[in-house]
């Protein structure tokens, strides 16, 4: 049965990540989303519109996708499953080069977008 | 002017300074048409009686214009608070003695000596006193206080002021004013052919006064060179077709310094006339003149080197023979260059006894060698196209037309052939120019080339039916033909009217169309300046819901974590540190959003580093508090 082949699995996943994951990830999951759907819309607008100003759609959307790489470094930081990986780095310090970042990041942008 | 340079500094001649040649003059037609501009000028200042009564006695004529001056310089007393007016009475009245009496202002002048004056006012009241007799000596005013002032100033007419003031008091110690000579100099611009002060004409005409009146009046040479005498030189002369009367003042001031002085004298070589040098006309005369035009002691004259338009170079080195006017110096160059063409002469000229007259060792002049062009064995015939068969051929005769009818149509070729001959030696030649004119019964003219086949064989053909819609706009009828030559080396240019063409075309002429009248005679149609069409943008609406569209997920993202359970009453219990952390952080994006609308990137970073700060120290102690909590 092919349906239930595919739509099976992604079910068993879903219900695996909604018991597996924790919270704290679950939330990082939730902005992650958040993000990726503003980064679409962004794109959507730009290919219906045209890119000008060419400068305020860029600096939007390495906003997006800056903002996408910072949270999965986070969630990666945070996942007690890589502590291995990351001794050094305590989840809040995992936090706190995430909120750095983001300012920087931010900087910038606000900088290029004229 | 480089290479003059080098070769100065390669060639230490100690008998006479070397210089570039001044190339041009003050001539005669230049003082006549100098002199017609003062004569010319209304008597209706003391700034102008001044100007045109000193010009008139630079050019050699004063006497004229006395009375009218001096009448005007009767009835118009200075103004005793304004200096310069006093300057300028008073140096009229030394110059034509209008029995004016200025004795009235000695006491005054002297006394505004006392108070703290200006260089230029100094100028003024020493000139104004030497100009009514009254001595002026360092007790009223010493050169010293004069360098100092100039050098307060800081400008170079008040240096020149200041050398004209100092060369007018009757002692003092000059050497200290004479050693700033040199420093002034090299303050000089540069332009390509001269040099001249920042200030303009009446800076460097002040200024170059000064320093030969300083060296008059001490007697030592100023430390100025020949050369930069002359680039001096070359400056006013570049001036000197002015019509303003104080302009023209303050050239003829200066060259008359240049001219009359015993130190660097700038000498010009220039041609006597631009006639071609040929049979008729042997002699290659120059003059040799200062800037005035005037004579300078008796010099040798050398033709260094003649240089053909071909890169040829003769070296001659034979010299001129002066004539009994002073000035004039003649060579007979023809025959001895007899080939015509444009030719370079490099003289050089040699003072015959020690002179402040300066030493040209490369002067350039350009001459032309002409001759007298002929035709001959010129014949026209018109030839079969297709055989290539010549129908019919004429003989011409040079300069006659000829009678016969000759006629063409498309069918035909028109071919003329002659040769151009030096009438003296009968060698053939090239000139530079050997039209074909045809002129139709409507005076419409079309021009053709004739070519050299060889040295002096000229071809000229014509394919009538090629040539006939795009030359002749298939017009047939008669067409009136001429050999037009000439050249820069030819004597005798000439339109030679050889005869009659009576050419038939096939086809009928094509008239201009009245859209073709319209573009070409009238006036076009006025172009509107389009200024840039801004980038179109997508209407307000569309982005407007886009923008809504791009910030609505957060609205879904703060009730999904509430649902997934995020706890963000929690925040208290990380302590006051959390509190003051989201404080920070929320003052920073609000920073951020200043620094989009207002601040520039300066401001930000300076309240950046204050919130950050806040933020980094608040954030670090509560995220050390949560690591506790974490691990308690």
């Amino acid at each position: 049965m092919p349906s239930e082949g595919i739509i099976g699995v992604l079910n068993d996943l879903w219900i695996h990540y909604k018991d597996q994951t924790s919270l704290k990830l679950k939330l990082i999951d939730a902005y992650l989303g958040y993000i990726m759907v503003t980064g679409i819309i962004q794109f959507i607008y730009c290919c219906l519109v045209g890119t000008f100003p060419f400068n305020s759609f860029l600096s939007g959307f390495i906003s997006t996708v800056g903002s996408f790489v910072l949270g999965v470094c986070l969630r990666i930081q945070s996942n007690p499953q890589n502590r291995s990986q990351f001794e050094t780095i305590s989840p809040e310090r995992a936090f706190a080069d995430f909120i750095f970042a983001h300012i920087v990041l931010h900087l910038v942008v606000m900088n290029f977008i004229g | 002017m480089g290479p003059v340079v080098v070769l100065l500094l390669l060639v230490g001649y100690a008998s006479a300074e070397i210089a570039p040649s001044l190339g041009d003059v003050i001539t005669s037609r230049d003082q006549t048409r100098l002199r017609e501009l003062f004569r010319k000028t209304p008597i209706d200042s003391l700034t102008m009686a001044y100007y045109v009564s000193n010009g008139l006695r630079i050019l050699g004529e004063q006497d004229n214009s006395k009375k009218q001056i001096c009448s005007y310089i009767q009835q118009h007393t200075p103004d005793s608070t304004s200096l310069d007016t006093i300057f300028y009475a008073t140096s009229v009245d030394a110059l034509y003695d209008c029995e004016v009496s200025y004795s009235s202002f000695e006491k005054s002048l002297k006394d505004s000596l006392k108070s703290e004056r200006n260089v230029s006012e100094l100028f003024y009241i020493v000139s104004s006193l030497t100009n009514i007799g009254s001595k002026v000596d360092q007790k009223l005013l010493s050169p010293s206080k004069l360098l100092d002032l100039a050098e307060q100033e800081e400008s170079i007419l008040s240096y020149g002021q200041a050398f004209l003031t100092a060369s007018l008091l009757a002692d003092g110690d000059l050497t200290s004013l004479m050693d700033t000579v040199e420093d002034v100099a090299v303050q000089a611009d540069e332009s390509p052919t001269s040099i001249y002060f920042e200030g303009g004409l009446e800076t460097t005409s002040t200024a170059i006064t000064g320093i030969v009146r300083l060296g008059t009046k001490t007697g030592n040479r100023p430390t100025l060179s020949a050369l930069q005498a002359t680039l001096f030189g070359k400056y006013f002369l570049s001036i000197k077709y002015t019509e303003t009367v104080s302009e023209a003042w303050y050239v003829l001031q200066a060259v008359e310094a240049l001219a009359h002085n015993k130190f660097f004298v700038p000498t010009g070589v220039t041609l006597v006339n631009r006639l071609p040098i040929n049979i008729h006309n042997q002699k290659l005369e120059v003059h040799l003149t200062n800037i005035l035009n005037e004579p300078v002691p008796p010099s040798d004259i050398k033709l260094v080197t003649i240089e053909s338009s071909s890169g040829d170079k003769d070296t001659i080195n034979k010299s001129f023979t002066s004539e009994s006017d002073g000035i004039t110096y003649s060579y007979l160059l023809f025959p001895q260059v007899a080939s015509p063409g444009g030719y370079k002469v490099i003289l050089s000229t040699e003072p015959k006894t020690a002179s402040p007259v300066a030493q040209l060792v490369h002067v350039e002049l350009p001459v032309i060698v002409s001759f007298s062009v002929v035709v001959e064995s010129a014949e026209i015939s018109i030839i079969e196209r297709d055989q290539n068969v010549a129908v019919k051929t004429v003989p011409l005769q040079y300069p006659t037309t000829s009678q016969d009818e000759l006629s063409a149509d498309q069918h035909s070729k028109v071919k003329m052939t002659f040769h151009l001959l030096n009438k003296q030696n009968k060698e053939k030649v090239n000139v530079h120019q050997t039209f074909v004119r045809l002129v139709s019964a409507n005076k419409e003219e079309i021009y053709f080339v004739a070519t050299p086949t060889n040295i002096g064989i000229y071809t000229f053909e014509l394919d009538l039916a090629d040539a006939a819609k795009e030359f002749f706009n298939s017009q047939s009828g008669t067409y009136e033909m001429s050999l037009i030559v000439g050249g820069m080396s030819v004597e005798n240019p000439f339109s030679w009217h050889i005869g009659s063409l009576n050419l038939k075309f096939p086809g009928t002429p094509r008239d201009d169309t009245s859209e073709e009248l319209e573009y070409r005679y009238k006036p076009r149609p006025e172009i509107q300046h389009l200024f840039r069409a801004p980038e179109k943008r997508p209407p307000t609406v569309v982005s407007f819901t886009f923008a809504v569209l791009v910030m609505a997920p957060v609205v879904l993202l703060v009730p999904v974590w509430l649902l997934l359970g995020g706890n963000i009453l929690n925040i208290t219990l990380s302590g006051p540190w959390a509190i003051m952390f989201h404080v920070g952080l929320i003052g920073i994006f609000g920073l951020y959003y200043l620094f989009w609308v207002q601040l520039n990137m300066f401001q930000t970073l300076k309240y950046l580093i204050i919130l950050g700060g806040v933020t980094f120290i608040s954030g670090n102690r509560m995220l050390r508090q949560i690591a506790k909590y974490r691990s308690a």
